[in-house]
């Protein structure tokens, strides 16, 4: 074998040893789905680095080598990233759903954001149609809020019976009377006895920590945020004159 | 008198067809009856500017085929233009600080719009005032801990399988498994945020390259390489795109690359043998299994090589484009054995695309006009790049050489056909970055052109200006202005 044919085959058996490398020991649907890019892509592309010389096909092939034994060799798990969207039934007037939201009331910046606002509104996500029957009630601390109704429904959603929010407007004396404003959705004594869906997402920025959401079924309190990093979608928004939030807290 | 003795007309495609779509496109603004949105300049304008640009595509296509045609019947007759690229030009060596610069201003741009500061998601946000159904996140997942666009969460399931940690499972994104592959390399040590960005990073720095490789290939000599390799390290498309764990980024370098492999390949030599043909072939299908870029591929392959064609030619473009389908058709076989299902609208982009304009075709002119105003060519192609860089581009248009003018020309035109052909469902900006090559090439040989007449420190202070004004324009989210964003997401539709 003369040494122009073994700079040409060498960058070839080294994409045959890894592919020996990506196949060996694996599922045959792993294996089947690494064979067919491994040939299609990687195979590719050592042929393509053949144009630019023997030295330029021997890096590229020498580095898918390097990539497919990485990928073997390192044991690291991927994460399974929280939930974007849950939700939890909220059956009858003894559960709760409870979210905490901190309000910059006492920042320089709340009374400056209030010279852009028009309004504020709490978004409150559900599964939908909602009647006064259902009884789904939204207090803030001690006071009442809103009894949530398909009138404040918010936004388009693909089906009547699809998870959406629900827009209610609040003051801005009332948010400043409840800077720890803790949020609670129950269902009124008397109300439909379907279950309705209260949506839950991940929790990325909490303004009052991982633990802001709370769920009561009736005996125990749990945590969203303990359990899956997440938490109900109850959100504070400042919004302008045309309708558009600017600044939101959860 | 035969076909072989008649003389050819003497005419300039590219300028004959944008003089006839002017003509076209002001009729045609007569066709539909008293509406409101004919009712203003600015409704007026829109139309017109995507009336004309569909209509300039068409007649330039229409041109370049007849003139194919003419090539084949009349073999010895000199086409127009000339077989493009007959001659290898020498390149001069990329330098590796250039290289270095490149990759440092592609990651620096990648780690300031990473996480949350991401185009892409920033856009979904509800204060972007767009979507009413986000949450303050926006259309998200964490990935790592990390905000990252929420459709990252449905590769998780092709991420898995490559890994061998779980079966196959169907999802939306089944037909750019490739770029999921890619990925699941680079997986393990840096875990699924970073190894999405660091496949993105590779690919736009790739791209970098290769845009520089093109430019000292046909605008030789000149500046033109160095500044539209930096404008792809800090374009629109890729500081959107470049931390969203999407496909597009790393297609996006594949049609670059492809476009530098056909080059390598020398294609448009005469009398080649069919074997590069069938590995432009199979670099359009490989590209056609991160994303749909075997369309702009190909497109852009039919549409060069129109140029001088010969039957030897034309045998090669039919096998390139067998090949390349074969490849992406063997996959959907290959990964329905799998237990994969190509089901949900992302996999049936071509076919819902097709569709649409049937319809559309089928109801008549006004109905074509009326889905150009609502799907405003206009609106996309403003949106992927902005003013200034369409007027630098025209520019370098009007001043490039022959063949760099029909190269881009059919770079320009690969890229807004896919754009043009889903706008009957999705007004997607972000297709239209397929033309970023030529965009940016241009717009740097029209800033060479502005320069040119100056003396050298003043040319060098207007092309330092200019490049960094484009730059500081694509940056400017990073000042809490979106605009761009909100523009590349959803397109500029009929604003202006």
């Amino acid at each position: 074998m003369t040494a122009t044919s073994r700079r040409r085959l060498l960058p070839w058996a080294l994409f045959l040893v890894a592919l020996a490398v990506t196949l060996a020991g694996v599922t045959p649907a792993a294996g089947a789905a690494r064979l067919f890019f491994f040939v299609t892509l990687l195979g590719g592309i050592v042929a393509a680095a053949g144009l630019l010389g023997p030295r330029a096909q021997l890096a590229a092939a020498l580095l898918l080598l390097s990539l497919v034994a990485t990928q073997r060799l390192v044991e690291r798990p991927l994460a399974v990233p929280p939930s974007s969207q849950w939700t939890t039934p909220l059956a009858g007037p003894g559960q709760v759903v409870r979210h905490t939201v901190r309000l910059p009331t006492g920042d320089p910046t709340w009374p400056r954001l209030w010279t852009r606002a028009a309004g504020a509104a709490v978004f409150v996500c559900a599964r939908g149609p909602l009647t006064p029957e259902d009884g789904l009630l939204l207090h803030l601390g001690d006071e009442p809020v809103a009894r949530l109704t398909q009138e404040q429904a918010f936004g388009t959603r693909p089906q009547p019976t699809s998870i959406g929010f629900y827009r209610i407007p609040v003051s801005r004396t009332l948010l400043e009377r409840h800077p720890e404003a803790v949020f609670t959705l129950r269902r009124a004594p008397g109300s439909s006895p379907r279950p309705i869906d209260i949506c839950g997402t991940f929790s990325y920025r909490p303004t009052a920590g991982p633990n802001s959401s709370a769920f009561f079924d009736g005996a125990t309190w749990t945590s969203p945020g303990a359990e899956m990093g997440g938490r109900f979608l109850i959100e504070v928004r400042l919004e302008d004159a045309a309708g558009r939030p600017f600044s939101i807290w959860y | 008198m035969g076909v072989a003795s008649r003389p050819l007309p003497s005419y300039r495609p590219a300028p004959t067809a944008a003089a006839l779509a002017c003509g076209l496109a002001n009729s045609a603004l007569l066709l539909p009856p008293a509406v409101e949105w004919l009712g203003s300049w600015r409704g007026l304008l829109d139309l017109f500017a995507s009336l004309w640009t569909v209509l300039f595509v068409a007649f330039l296509v229409l041109f370049w085929t007849g003139d194919a045609v003419r090539s084949l019947l009349q073999p010895t007759a000199p086409s127009s233009p000339s077989t493009p690229m007959a001659r290898p030009r020498r390149s001069p060596g990329l330098t590796p600080r250039w290289a270095l610069v490149l990759l440092v201003v592609c990651g620096v741009e990648l780690l300031t719009h990473a996480g949350e500061r991401n185009g892409f998601l920033a856009s979904s946000r509800p204060t972007s005032g767009v979507e009413t159904w986000t949450t303050a996140d926006g259309y998200a997942v964490l990935l790592d801990g990390i905000p990252a666009q929420g459709d990252g969460l449905f590769l998780l399931p092709m991420l898995n399988l490559f890994l061998d940690d779980g079966p196959p499972a169907p999802s939306e994104f089944d037909r750019r498994a490739g770029h999921v592959y890619l990925v699941s390399l680079l997986a393990r040590p840096l875990g699924t945020y970073w190894s999405f960005a660091a496949v993105n990073l590779l690919a736009w720095w790739g791209a970098a390259l290769a845009v520089w490789w093109l430019g000292q290939r046909r605008w030789p000599g000149s500046a033109v390489p160095w500044i539209a390799s930096l404008l792809v390290a800090t374009g629109q498309g890729f500081l959107f795109m470049g931390a969203a764990p999407q496909a597009h980024v790393a297609a996006y370098a594949a049609f670059a690359f492809f476009l530098v492999l056909c080059d390598a390949l020398r294609l448009w030599t005469r009398d080649i043998s069919l074997r590069p043909w069938l590995s432009a072939g199979w670099a359009a299908g490989a590209a056609g299994l991160i994303y749909l870029v075997n369309l702009p591929c190909l497109l852009f392959l039919w549409l060069y090589s129109l140029a001088g064609l010969t039957p030897r030619r034309l045998i090669g473009l039919i096998l390139s484009t067998l090949t390349a389908f074969a490849l992406v058709s063997l996959w959907v076989l290959y990964g329905r054995a799998l237990g994969l299902g190509f089901s949900g609208g992302n996999n049936d982009l071509a076919g819902q695309a097709i569709a649409g304009w049937l319809r559309v075709l089928h109801a008549g002119p006004y109905e074509i006009i009326g889905q150009l105003r609502a799907g405003s060519v206009r609106g996309i192609s403003v949106a992927a790049f902005y003013y200034p860089l369409w007027v630098l581009a025209v520019l370098g248009l009007v001043v490039s050489g022959r063949d760099a003018r029909r190269w881009a020309l059919a770079v320009l035109v690969a890229g807004i056909l896919p754009a043009i052909a889903f706008s009957t469902r999705f007004h997607l900006p972000r297709l239209a970055y397929f033309m970023y090559p030529a965009v940016y090439l241009l717009a740097a040989a029209g800033m060479q052109a502005l320069a040119r007449p100056l003396p050298r420190p003043a040319a060098v202070t207007l092309l330092a200006t200019l490049t960094l004004g484009l730059i500081a324009l694509s940056n400017l989210d990073l000042l809490g202005i979106q605009q761009l964003n909100l523009w590349f997401h959803y397109s500029q539709g009929n604003t202006w």
